[in-house]
């Protein structure tokens, strides 16, 4: 504890980095937040979170995809983050929050699609 | 043959000096007797102990104190008021041993605490005369929430009695009579009509002779 | 209670002791005699009350720390609500160390030293609060340079004086968490913006309220 200390210039820095985050997390465009009409195979699938660097901020993906039927799938952008680790903490919790089925028994395998290798 | 009074005020004078230097606790009867030039049974003939010689003292600054709020009473105009923190300034500067003992002495000497209380309470009530003075003038602004001007006055009050405190717990030595006025200021400041503003941008842009 | 160790013990009614009489005025027999314990067992676990402040000044150390750590959890006013009542249930818990100013720059430097370390940082946050909702919009722009870190002086002031001259003027606001904060948020209130009063009113001004009844 001792022997790290942050002199008062560095502290303020500090403060200005995270003043500044509240304004440069960004939630995903509109598009994104739209109402799919026809969402009825949204209740079987599994979601799969995803966080991917873009233009120096950290995107949350979403991606629900059908666990039985491949080419059912959306992806959407939730929201952007300066911050990896802020980034993936709320991918998790997103990802919790959008699953269908808490207790996350709904699960993507590759080994149910027949998918050709070649 | 020195008359009784200027060794009253003889010995007064060595108390202050004394108590400042080293702290009231600190200090003995003999240190002041020998400060003031004169015996210990010469000291205890006028004061009886150390309890009566801070009483006298503390008489002495909260007179000088009712005074300085006596002054501006009638009109306190922005440049009244400026006048009023600078010589509370210099009046703390002379007594700095009550201002960062102050609770060690109350703890001593309950008569003290007694009065302070009550002086205190009524420098309060003094500020919060010129506060409501000057919002009725028009140089602030009436109260934005209930109890502001109350909170104002009492925020006045501490920032100027704890000067000294502050400036010890963060170690900055230097005795700034600009940084203690600009303290109190900035409390007022959000508070400034636009007249307010005016005339305190007068007040430092052409500040009027201190020792006149 | 029962399971407190007996250096726990000692260190609480060392605290209490402090507060009610001053560091200055506490023995060790005082000490021993509060929690019923020998004045030898009290020396066995601590040599003499220098150890006892120094094992004190770490636990301040650590507190102050942790109330410093909570800025920006909330993205509104309510952040800075939440740390007052931290800063304020430090103060209660403590008194003397603010109280007993004197005393500790005579005899105690190390707490002295250690209160530098947070001093800065304190008003530094202050400070940044200011910047921070002046950027959303809250608080209006700097009326003259420096008037905001003048303010933010003024709250660590308040926070730093509301023990002692509370004692000194024989008031119970001591114990009141409602006039404390009332006094702080007094401090920004003035510089709010339409919205700032808007989110003060609908997040802060009930707070208030509810303390107010509470108390």
């Amino acid at each position: 504890m001792d022997n790290c200390y942050l002199d008062n210039g560095a502290y303020n820095e500090l403060l200005n980095l995270m003043n500044n985050q509240h304004f440069t997390d960004h939630a995903g465009s509109a598009a994104d937040m739209d109402f799919l009409s026809d969402d009825w195979w949204l209740r079987d699938t599994a979601v799969i979170d995803n966080v991917v660097r873009r233009d120096g901020m950290w995107e949350i993906h979403l991606v629900f995809a059908h666990y039985k039927e491949p080419r059912k799938l959306i992806k959407r952008i939730i929201s952007r983050y300066p911050s990896k680790k802020k980034a993936e903490l709320n991918a998790w919790y997103m990802k919790r929050l959008a699953a269908k089925d808490q207790r996350g028994t709904l699960k993507v395998d590759l080994d149910d699609f027949s998918l050709c290798a070649s | 043959m020195p008359s009784v009074k200027s060794t009253k005020q003889k010995i007064l004078q060595a108390a202050l000096k004394r108590f400042n230097e080293g702290g009231i606790v600190n200090i003995r009867l003999q240190h002041i007797a020998d400060e003031a030039f004169v015996s210990v049974g010469n000291l205890a003939y006028h004061y009886y102990n150390k309890a009566a010689i801070a009483k006298a003292l503390y008489e002495e600054l909260t007179k000088q104190q009712r005074s300085l709020l006596a002054q501006y009473r009638i009109v306190p105009l922005f440049d009244n008021i400026d006048r009023l923190i600078r010589q509370t300034f210099q009046l703390q500067q002379q007594y700095v041993f009550f201002y960062l003992d102050t609770l060690e002495i109350l703890r001593a000497y309950p008569e003290i605490g007694v009065a302070h209380r009550k002086h205190i309470d009524s420098q309060i009530a003094q500020l919060r005369t010129i506060l409501d003075f000057n919002s009725a003038r028009g140089a602030l602004v009436p109260e934005p929430i209930e109890g502001a001007f109350e909170r104002l006055a009492l925020q006045i009050w501490m920032t100027m009695d704890y000067w000294l405190n502050q400036q010890s717990v963060r170690e900055e030595k230097a005795a700034e009579e600009e940084a203690y006025r600009q303290a109190v200021w900035s409390l007022l400041l959000p508070y400034f009509t636009q007249m307010g503003r005016q005339e305190y941008e007068q007040m430092l842009e052409r500040p009027y002779d201190f020792f006149f | 209670m029962a399971d407190l160790s007996t250096k726990q013990k000692i260190l609480n009614a060392s605290i209490r002791l402090f507060n009610e009489n001053g560091m200055a005025n506490v023995r060790l027999q005082q000490i021993a005699n509060d929690i019923g314990i020998s004045a030898g067992n009290l020396a066995y676990h601590f040599r003499n009350k220098e150890a006892i402040v120094e094992a004190i000044n770490e636990d301040l150390y650590q507190e102050t720390s942790q109330i410093l750590s909570y800025y920006r959890l909330f993205p509104n006013l309510m952040d800075f609500d939440n740390q007052l009542n931290q800063y304020f249930r430090f103060i209660q818990k403590y008194p003397f160390y603010f109280l007993d100013l004197l005393e500790i720059e005579r005899h105690y430097p190390e707490i002295r030293s250690k209160r530098q370390l947070h001093i800065e940082k304190m008003i530094s946050q202050v400070r940044k609060r200011f910047d921070f909702n002046r950027q959303r919009g809250l608080i209006v722009e700097e009326p003259r340079p420096g008037v905001y870190d003048d303010v933010a002086n003024a709250i660590w002031v308040l926070i730093t004086f509301w023990v002692p001259q509370n004692q000194v003027r024989g008031t119970e606001a001591t114990l009141k968490t409602c006039e404390f904060k009332e006094m702080i948020w007094n401090q920004m209130f003035p510089y709010f913006t339409e919205k700032g009063i808007a989110e003060f009113d609908q997040l802060i001004r009930p707070l208030l309220e509810r303390h107010s009844s509470d108390n």
